[in-house]
């Protein structure tokens, strides 16, 4: 066999370019004798520092947001090996595989960032070492979010996502315009099981989907006695129950200001639906002329939490509008309700208190507070909030920005949480993600790492309700597809229910339905 | 090179010239830009966004050639590359198919209906490049015809997948048809059968399978991709008929041997035939059919009113106010959107106090503001009447609802941009100005302002920022920008009275509305303002007020009312009275001299509108 020559001197050629190549990409170390002390930590984006990590969070990928020509960043641990990244640019995209073994090797310890700098062919820069603790606990591996434009009443693409946090893949659960272009919201599961999970679809193929394993049906929770179908749900720990909000929705804009939008009920009661017998049942205790909403149970499923505020009157002003704090105790098997009891008022916080959600261990509830109403995640006032159950104590985290700090949702082990905050740019809300220790401490929180740590710079959309789930969503795109596009089954109302003890909005009376 | 091909070179070239220049000079391609919003990022977000579906790639592409629209003359060199590209091809497909006859109408034919898609703003380069793409994949599917039927089988399916990924379902179809009827004009066996009967079932499977397996995407986007309407696109009917005339042509190839022997029959007598070596009857057929279809697709799409409200936009948002109602002037229409910007350019010209009802009022009030509606089609256009009117939080209301609809538009970007600098929201600002930057056209603009945000220097310095920052409302109260947005004009106005749109437009409202009585209680706000005489409109309709009403006190003893005016209005009414007070009677003799005053429109103009247009916004 001959070889044409010149094809050979190509192959070589190629061959040692790969090779150059490949060492330059990954074994090329600057020589950083002479150095530059800046006495000062440098500036990242995100800001990965004086964080707490989970050992399997996918790569903090991040910007050096200092002025070089050259970056040098080494990023070590007490043990195993250093990784060591040489940029000519300030984008440092850590490696996954290397990543992930050290933090694996390194539990309970400190991880660092040596980062270097240098200007031409100057000395180089040394920045103080960025750290942060990666704990001994993992998080839950995946998150399902809502992404829509921060558009107010149209939307046009939109979808709700799962991210794999252990590293960067996203796949949408479900995208609109698999569903007619229709609205979907408010995805929730029951005890971070990504196999038990419901969301709404709004518009013209109006339903709530629900999954039991694979099991996966359409439901409309609209009956002839709810005022509107299920909107913010819970689902009961047992795995059967779903408590729901129902709402008569109201949405004004405002002229000036930081808030741009007021988002308001004129109405609101609590309704349970049980998933098995497709029955809606409710209760004079919580389907009073108060509005009720926001429901969350307790982790053994003894009790619901909700928000309350006063009955809707047309002259009070919007911003006089605060919810208190409510439980009720309720008993699964025989369907008896007992009586609410008030566990924070607005009048005592002078706020008003909304998205209530206890930790899986049932000692702790997190929670908003903001100036007024209860759709916080458009207050800029909105603020995350910690109460130990055990004490009645609750205080205000020091991780709050002057930006929303809203919607959050806990990992199964109870030692993370996730939640919708603005501090960005005010505008589109980001997951967040901080570690909650043993002793009800909360560290800072840090944003969903990007595989682009320049992501969030552009990216005009928000992530809604960050929801952490055990796994991915298996659902299959074409099954959902076929049954969002399919006939929902109608739910029943409890006949058992004495409708004419219901004070409140649900009564059919007093609205009519669409 | 004979007769024939000197002759095809020079229709061809004077063909394409003329194209050329119908693209600069009439249809200017910067009104297609300012319609479509392209916008191109350096971006791999942006990238992965085309590249998770089937077309996406061509979008891209065409995203990236359409933002060159911006300059006519760049846009009309890129259109013109592009329909000169697919007539190349779809004449060597004429030539390998060894069509000879009539070969020069038929390759231009698909020019000509790219002439007429192109002449209307909304017709979207994609669709070119797909046609474009598709001739190309059957350029070369048409050389393996000698090859084996293995062969064949295997570049069908490789540069089906291919071009179905890279230019959608439209273009598979297009190619696929073109395929299909290329095998069956020419069966010759059972393998071709089974060949035709393989394209069939490609065009079948791949589009469901990759809706199914792959993409995120449904079935009608899958096969139809550009060609499936949707909310915001709905495609040209000659669109629909271009993608036909593929597979037509193939077969026609068959045919033209019958059509040859057809028109060799000799019908002109031997004494012309020897004046007719020059042009042959073909030839003449050919040329007649170019020149009238060619006139035809050069001027019918000037004739659409769409086209007309697109033009009117583009001058609105170029602040060309004077041409604009000169267009509408020379284009009398009755749509809502032509009257919105016609308001708007009367009172840019100053007009809209003293001339408005020189102009008609057929909408009445529902020509002046949007009111009651929320359509995708006047988002931007509401938003671009409250950032005139320094309603700032209207017009970033609307410009994010914009935003849902035309995600990466650059006129919605800038809108948001400046409306969240203007209300302080830097960081907002911030991210929008990031992707801005990120666009090679808009990269200026956003630097500036970037640099604005971080210098206050630079920012107080800003004509538009602070202009608006003047005007805007301080105070909070909850907008009424869809059912009623004159609500939100009063608030204004109560509120600064310094803010002379929202009184013109205030005062306009209640006149087209009729409501004498709201247009009383403001007009004492006039002496506020700097208006020297009292606006003719005004003087006409206080007038008419006090002639029916119990006069009200009204301070405006700064002024005094023009005689001419009391005149006309006395000579008005005394017209009125020698018919007895019957309207209808004295309608004919009014009109011909006071149709221009507001005493007429209030008497005689019932505004009537589409309910659908001004019905309540929809669900979505």
């Amino acid at each position: 066999m001959t070889i044409n020559k010149k094809y050979l001197i190509l192959l070589i050629a190629s061959i040692a370019a790969l090779i150059i190549g490949f060492f330059r990409i990954t074994g090329n170390i600057p020589d950083i004798r002479e150095i530059n002390n800046t006495g000062r930590a440098p500036i990242i984006f995100p800001d990965y520092s004086q964080t707490v990590i989970p050992p399997n969070i996918a790569p903090l990928n991040f910007i050096v947001k200092e002025n070089g020509k050259k970056y040098y960043i080494k990023i070590f641990s007490a043990r195993g090996d250093t990784i060591r990244i040489f940029n000519k640019n300030r984008k440092v995209k850590i490696h996954p595989a290397k990543w992930k073994k050290l933090l694996n090797q390194n539990k309970g310890e400190y991880l660092h960032f040596e980062i270097y700098t240098r200007e031409g062919k100057g000395k180089w820069s040394k920045y103080e070492l960025v750290s942060n603790k990666i704990a001994n606990e993992e998080i839950d591996g995946y998150l399902v979010y809502r992404l829509i434009n921060p558009g107010y009443i149209l939307w046009d693409e939109l979808g709700i996502y799962c991210r794999n946090v252990q590293n960067f893949n996203e796949k949408p659960v479900l995208v609109n315009n698999l569903a007619d272009g229709d609205c979907m919201n408010c995805h929730s599961f029951c005890k971070n099981d990504p196999g038990k999970m419901i969301f709404h679809v709004r518009g013209d193929l109006d339903g709530t989907l629900l999954t039991r394993g694979d099991k996966l049906k359409k439901i409309n929770t609209r009956t002839g006695y709810t005022m509107s179908a299920g909107t913010y749900p819970s689902w009961h720990p047992g795995g059967r129950l779903i408590a729901f909000s129902v709402n008569i929705i109201m949405q004004q804009f405002h002229a000036t200001g930081k808030e741009k939008i007021e988002v308001y009920d004129r109405a609101s009661d609590i309704i349970l639906y049980d998933t098995e017998s497709n029955i809606i049942t409710t209760s004079p205790v919580v389907s009073t002329k108060k509005r009720e909403t926001m429901p969350t149970w307790s982790p053994d499923g003894k009790y619901l939490y909700y928000c309350s505020a006063p009955e809707f009157e047309n002259n009070l002003r919007y911003d006089s509008v605060r919810y208190d704090l409510v439980r009720i105790s309720y008993n699964a098997e025989s369907n008896i309700w007992g009586k609410p009891d008030t566990i924070l008022t607005s009048h005592e916080t002078g706020l008003s208190i909304t998205w209530p959600r206890i930790s899986p261990d049932g000692r702790y509830l997190l929670f908003c507070m903001a100036d007024h109403g209860y759709f916080s995640i458009h207050y800029p006032s909105s603020d995350l909030y910690i109460m130990d159950l055990e004490t009645g104590k609750y205080n205000r985290l020091d991780i709050n920005s002057d930006h929303v700090e809203s919607y959050h949702s806990w990992s199964a082990n109870g030692r993370w949480f996730v939640f919708a905050g603005k501090k960005l740019n005010g505008l589109c809300s980001r997951p967040y993600f901080a570690y909650f220790d043993y002793e009800g401490r909360v560290y800072k929180p840090f944003i969903l790492p990007q595989k682009d740590p320049d992501f969030y710079d552009t990216f005009l959309r928000n992530y809604n309700v960050p929801e952490l789930v055990s796994g991915p969503v298996k659902l299959n795109k074409w099954y959902l597809r076929k049954t969002v596009n399919g006939q929902a089954i109608d739910a029943e109302f409890d006949k058992n229910v004495d409708l004419d003890a219901l004070s409140g909005a649900t009564r059919m009376e007093l609205y009519t339905h669409d | 090179m004979n007769k024939q091909n000197i002759v095809a070179i020079i229709v061809r070239t004077i063909f394409f010239v003329f194209f050329f220049l119908y693209l600069l000079y009439r249809a200017n391609p910067a009104i297609s830009y300012f319609t479509q919003q392209p916008i191109f990022l350096f971006d791999k977000v942006y990238l992965l966004n085309y590249l998770n579906h089937p077309g996406g790639v061509t979008e891209y592409l065409s995203q990236f050639l359409s933002q060159f629209y911006y300059f006519t003359w760049m846009g009309a060199i890129i259109i013109t590359i592009v329909v000169l590209a697919v007539t190349y091809l779809t004449y060597k497909n004429l030539k390998t198919l060894g069509v000879k006859r009539y070969v020069l109408l038929l390759q231009l034919l698909p020019a000509i209906a790219l002439v007429f898609l192109h002449g209307t703003y909304e017709y979207k380069l994609d669709s070119s490049l797909v046609l474009l793409f598709s001739t190309l994949t059957f350029f070369h599917y048409l050389r393996t015809t000698r090859h084996k039927f293995i062969y064949r089988v295997f570049v069908l399916i490789l540069s089906s997948v291919v071009l179905h990924y890279l230019s959608g379902g439209d273009a598979l179809l297009i190619y696929l048809s073109m395929c299909l009827a290329l095998e069956l004009v020419n069966i010759k066996d059972f393998k071709s059968f089974i060949l035709a009967d393989t394209i069939i079932i490609i065009a079948l499977i791949i589009p469901y399978l990759s809706a199914r397996l792959i993409f995120y995407i449904n079935l009608k986007e899958a096969y139809l991709h550009l060609l499936a309407p949707e909310e915001n696109y709905h495609p040209s009917h000659i669109l629909y008929g271009l993608y036909i005339f593929f597979p037509i042509l193939i077969a026609y190839t068959r045919f033209s041997e019958y059509l040859s022997d057809i028109t060799q029959i000799k019908i002109i007598p031997r004494k012309l035939e020897k004046n007719m070596t020059l042009i042959k009857p073909e030839t003449a057929i050919q040329f007649l059919a170019i020149i009238i279809l060619t006139i035809l697709t050069f001027t019918v799409p000037f004739k659409s009113e769409q086209k007309l409200i697109d033009r009117v936009k583009f001058m609105a948002h170029t602040g060309e106010w004077e041409s604009l109602l000169e267009a509408v002037r020379d284009n009398p229409s009755d749509n809502r959107l032509i009257y919105f910007h016609r308001n708007r350019a009367l009172y840019h010209t100053g007009e809209l106090a003293g001339n408005l009802f020189k102009y008609p009022h057929n909408l009445g009030k529902y020509g002046l503001l949007m009111e009651g509606v929320l359509s995708v089609v006047y988002l931007m256009d509401n938003s671009d009447l409250y950032f005139d009117m320094g309603h700032i939080g209207s017009a970033q209301h609307w410009a994010y609802e914009a935003q849902t609809k035309f995600e990466n538009s650059p006129r919605v970007l800038k809108r948001l941009a400046l409306t969240n600098i203007i209300n302080g929201d830097f960081g907002s600002a911030k991210s929008i100005l990031n992707i801005l930057k990120k666009s090679m056209l808009h990269r200026k603009w956003a630097e500036y302002y970037h640099l604005c945000i971080t210098d206050p220097l630079k920012l107080d310095e800003d004509p538009i920022i602070q202009s608006k920052r003047k005007i805007q409302p301080s105070d909070d109260f909850f907008l009424n920008d869809i059912l009623e947005p004159y609500k939100d004009l009063q608030f204004i106005v109560e509120e600064n009275i310094r803010n002379r749109m929202a009184f013109e437009y205030l005062m306009a409202y209640y006149l087209l509305d009729k409501d004498l009585a709201s247009f009383i209680n403001y007009l004492p706000y006039l002496t506020e303002l700097d208006h020297k005489v009292i606006p003719v409109n005004y003087q006409e309709a206080l007038l008419y007020y006090v002639s029916i009403k119990d006069a009200k006190r009204i301070d405006l003893s700064r002024y005094k009312l023009n005689r001419n005016i009391v005149d006309r209005y006395r000579d008005y009414a005394g017209i009125v009275l020698k018919n007895n007070g019957d309207l209808e009677a004295a309608k004919d003799e009014l009109n011909k001299n006071y149709s221009d005053t507001y005493w007429y429109y209030a008497h005689y103009i019932k505004p009537a509108i589409n309910k659908e247009e001004i019905k309540t916004y929809s669900k979505k």
